[in-house]
């Protein structure tokens, strides 16, 4: 059975587009409940750029439709533009190497 | 009771701290007397290698309103982050110190993790003033950022001028502390001499290697048939997540939760890292629907290894 409805999958587009930068994570951003999570907050931190935080412990359908939505089985999930971007290791990489400064940049005057 | 881990709810569990910090939050835990915590702060202070002066610079140093802190970052041969500090206080150069000792010689993505929980796992926040509390925050904080920046970088952060954010640490220095005791320091603390401070500092090396379980060998029996690597590395990380509220009572009968997997394949060539994830995900998907919890991935073209 899949956890994504069709209404789900609405909501959800609503919400990865809610700002150019959105985390699902566990936690919140002043409270992560997970180290990955955390990386990625102080990642974003760094950058100084506007994110929504999404704590997807508070919702377990929320949890479950996004992992199909995504196409990603962990968390936390980093979007972009409304496009996924990656998990902790795939950040952390993309900072290293300034293309995720680039991305957020580019979603950010668009 | 303190000391049980389920009192700390869903806290960080002390698995995924570095190592050298987990035997001093369990050196810490295992008193209950707040001068005995104290005492140890004060010896990891007096035993903190000094700063050089060329090193309490604008950059690195920190304003507080009477005691300042010095932090400063770089990397040993091995990528690993080495810190040094200093503070014209004691109580917080021990603070300074514990967490110098805590996270140096780690890679940065496990400097990275480790979240301010374990502020509460060290119990000291009944000895310490908020400030001070804040004060141990903030010091972690710009330390995880100097890692960051010497992730990018690769040497010394010298142009931290331009977020200020976490930047500076201050911590006041209050006459809240009326109930933190006096304590002569030439009298080596009781704390010091039944645990010892020597045998924390190997102790991660070489022990932590975990023979792989039946879902390990399914992983990398599936990775070797689907990818044809010529490189491939399957660490068993659960025991590092073996607290975790996710994890309990889901692990299945196995416990393997927790995997790192270095590949190197062809497979990957023209693909983004995002697709390169996709494709591991989806051949390890059974994996993951019987309590596989995550995956820590490196994955990598021959070329551009």
């Amino acid at each position: 059975a899949s956890a994504l409805t069709p209404q789900l999958k609405d909501t959800l587009e609503k919400l990865v587009n809610s700002e150019k930068v959105v985390l699902f994570m566990k936690g919140t951003r002043d409270f992560p409940m997970c180290g990955f999570s955390n990386t990625v907050v102080q990642i974003l931190k760094n950058l100084n750029v506007p994110f929504e935080d999404v704590n997807i412990l508070e919702n377990e359908m929320l949890r479950q439709g996004l992992k199909e939505y995504s196409n990603w089985p962990t968390f936390p999930q980093l979007y972009i533009g409304g496009e996924f971007f990656g998990g902790c290791d795939i950040t952390l990489e993309a900072f290293k190497t300034g293309e995720l400064q680039e991305e957020v940049e580019k979603a950010m005057c668009s | 009771a303190s000391s049980s881990p389920s009192s700390y709810g869903d806290l960080q569990p002390i698995e995924e701290l570095p190592p050298k910090l987990q035997e001093i939050v369990k050196l810490f835990q295992s008193v209950q007397e707040p001068k005995a915590k104290y005492e140890q702060l004060m010896f990891y202070g007096k035993n903190l290698t000094p700063l050089d002066s060329q090193f309490k610079t604008r950059e690195n140093k920190v304003e507080g309103c009477v005691s300042q802190v010095w932090v400063r970052a770089f990397f040993d041969e091995e990528r690993n982050v080495v810190y040094e500090a200093d503070s014209d206080s004691v109580l917080t150069k021990g603070l300074a110190a514990l967490l110098v000792k805590g996270l140096s010689g780690r890679p940065v993505p496990e400097i990275l993790r480790i979240t301010p929980d374990f502020a509460v796992l060290l119990g000291l926040q009944q000895s310490l003033s908020p400030s001070r509390n804040n004060g141990l925050l903030n010091m972690l904080k710009l330390m995880q950022k100097k890692a960051l920046h010497l992730e990018v970088k690769g040497e010394e952060d010298s142009s931290s001028g331009e977020s200020s954010e976490s930047s500076f640490v201050s911590i006041p220095e209050t006459k809240d502390e009326a109930n933190v005791p006096e304590v002569d320091l030439e009298s080596k603390p009781d704390l010091v001499e039944d645990l010892g401070t020597e045998k924390i500092d190997d102790s991660e090396s070489g022990s932590n290697v975990v023979a792989l379980g039946s879902r390990g060998m399914r992983i990398r029996e599936k990775l070797e048939k689907e990818l044809d690597p010529v490189e491939l590395e399957v660490e068993d990380v659960s025991y590092q997540h073996a607290g975790h509220a996710a994890v309990r009572g889901s692990a299945g009968d196995d416990g393997e939760t927790h995997f790192n997997l270095r590949i190197v394949s062809d497979a990957f060539q023209g693909k983004s890292l995002v697709k390169r994830h996709r494709l591991i995900y989806d051949l390890l998907q059974d994996e993951l629907k019987s309590g596989l919890h995550a995956l820590s991935i490196v994955a990598k073209t021959p070329a551009e290894v």
